[in-house]
């Protein structure tokens, strides 16, 4: 099984955004990283993805340093990008297609992911004829398609409306976990940060350092929309919420 | 204006309605035009010896397609198409190069300023010395006149296309040429296009300019040689035949813009 590893440090020029941040993730957790704005929360997932180089300190993923962009990361941002001139069905192929790695089982994957969640109807039709929601899931679809062990999501559902954006989270949700995927998920809502993920993280202002690492276990089955009723969710709120503010 | 809710029909209706009515003030305001100036012309308020009158354009038309009109309109047409095209492609390719290497780029920045602003038509003389005097001199010059604008245009379109979507094909791994193809060239088909419509006029003026310099044949060579004979009729027809030619030459690419932009949006 893979393991992965994240330690990272880094000075940008004069601002120093992020002063020394250490964590692990094991496979199959889903984490949040929460804080507050331009404590560089991005940056960080970024260099997770091999996007950006840390000034100093490392990020291991199954035992090897990244150092560029790598295949065991899916990247997922605000925006769907997806491409108005490809059909859903060539959207969804445009990772592989750039891996060149078109083969039939990779081609059948991505198929079988457009069928499981309800995409296939739509296969011959362009983005602009599908909803936020829909787009999002396309855009998740062509992420997963590449088989990434670790999901990046860069505040993948803020550009959607409130009621889409519950529904988006929690189909996300539930096709992760169904795909048994890792998920580092960066984002300013604290809502969506706990109700969607294993373990919390508040970054406190820049330059920024862990301040406090919260377990949210809801036990087994859980669903993302529903838990936001519970006792446990406002204790974990809160608890997210005070550390945040200090 | 008020907002008022329409059936189907009635908002097809109202929308044919201004159509109709834009085409026909225009046409109006043509005919108010020429028959206002050959009015004027006939009644002697203006000397139709220097400003020539619709009838007169028409009659020298007529006697002028008899001879070898046709030959300078082709000549004229042709030149312009293929300083068109070679002003595009050279852009295009010279854009693209900029794109590919961002310190080529800053270097050539102010280098493109100069060019931009400096009147091209200034280098005639050393075109024709270069490029002997005729149809190359004349294409050359359509060439320098709208290939900066083009490489200017592109580059700005090309380095002002959605970092997101670069963002997303490079965490696919994506190279800078694949990144190129499959999101910077689609995503800047209307800024080709929107730089087509500019350069197909600059091309025309270069060619006319050419012409005035050096040519034994075309629109340009007609009005130079029938403003040293100051048959004026001859003069303001070309400069007509020119404005339609003009006209029909940025439709056509207008209307390619129109389906490229639908085929690329899909909307």
């Amino acid at each position: 099984m893979e393991n992965i590893k994240l330690s990272y440090q880094t000075m940008t020029g004069e601002t120093q955004a992020i002063k020394d941040i250490s964590f692990t993730v094991e496979a199959g957790d889903f984490i949040a990283i929460v804080g507050p704005s331009g404590c560089g929360k991005s940056t960080l997932l970024s260099c997770v993805a091999g996007l950006t180089q840390p000034t100093s300190g490392q990020v291991i993923i199954n035992g090897k340093k990244v150092d560029s962009i790598n295949r065991y990361t899916g990247y997922m941002m605000q925006t769907d990008n997806l491409l108005p001139w490809r059909t859903i069905y060539s959207n969804v192929l445009l990772g592989l297609e750039i891996q060149k790695k078109l083969t039939e089982e990779n081609i059948a994957y991505a198929e079988h992911l457009l069928q499981k969640y309800g995409l296939w109807s739509f296969r011959d039709s362009y983005p602009s004829a599908l909803s936020g929601g829909m787009r999002q899931r396309v855009s998740l679809i062509r992420t997963l398609a590449v088989k990434p062990d670790l999901l990046l999501l860069d505040e993948a559902f803020s550009a959607l409306d409130y009621q889409t954006r519950l529904n988006v989270s929690r189909d996300v949700y539930s096709i992760l976990r169904s795909e048994k995927k890792t998920m580092l998920m960066v984002t300013h809502d604290i809502p969506e940060a706990v109700s969607l993920c294993d373990r919390v993280l508040v970054l406190s202002q820049r330059p920024a350092v862990i301040a406090a690492d919260i377990r949210c276990d809801f036990g087994p089955g859980r669903d993302p929309v529903a838990v936001r009723n519970t006792q446990l969710y406002h204790t974990y709120f809160d608890r997210v919420w005070k550390e945040m503010a200090e | 204006m008020k907002n008022t809710v329409f059936s189907r029909s009635e908002y097809l209706e109202k929308i044919k309605k201004e159509k109709i009515m834009v085409r026909s003030v225009q046409i109006a305001i043509l005919v108010l035009l020429l028959a206002g100036w050959e009015i004027a012309a006939q009644a002697g308020m203006v000397d139709s010896f220097i400003v020539s009158s619709p009838v007169r354009m028409i009659k020298i038309f007529i006697q002028m397609a008899g001879a070898d009109l046709v030959t300078h309109i082709l000549y004229t047409v042709a030149e312009t198409l293929i300083g068109f095209t070679l002003g595009v492609v050279m852009g295009f390719f010279i854009a693209t190069a900029l794109w590919f290497s961002r310190f080529a780029s800053k270097v050539c920045a102010p280098f493109l300023v100069v060019l931009n602003s400096l009147p091209k038509i200034a280098l005639g003389p050393v075109i024709i010395v270069w490029s002997g005097a005729g149809a190359g001199a004349i294409i050359t010059m359509a060439v320098a006149i709208s290939l900066i604008v083009t490489v200017m245009e592109l580059s700005h379109g090309f380095y002002s296309t959605d970092s997101n979507l670069l963002t997303m094909v490079e965490s696919f791994g994506a190279g800078k040429t694949e990144s190129f193809c499959k999101i910077v060239l689609p995503c800047n088909i209307p800024v080709l296009f929107q730089s087509m419509k500019v350069n197909i006029g600059l091309s025309l003026v270069g060619v006319i300019a050419g012409e005035f310099l050096v040519s034994e044949a075309g629109l340009g060579y007609l009005i130079v040689y029938a403003g040293q004979v100051f048959k004026m009729d001859l003069v303001m027809m070309s400069v007509i035949l020119l404005g339609f030619i003009a006209f029909i030459m940025y439709s056509a690419v207008s209307r390619m813009e129109k389906i490229a932009v639908k085929l690329i949006n899909h909307i």
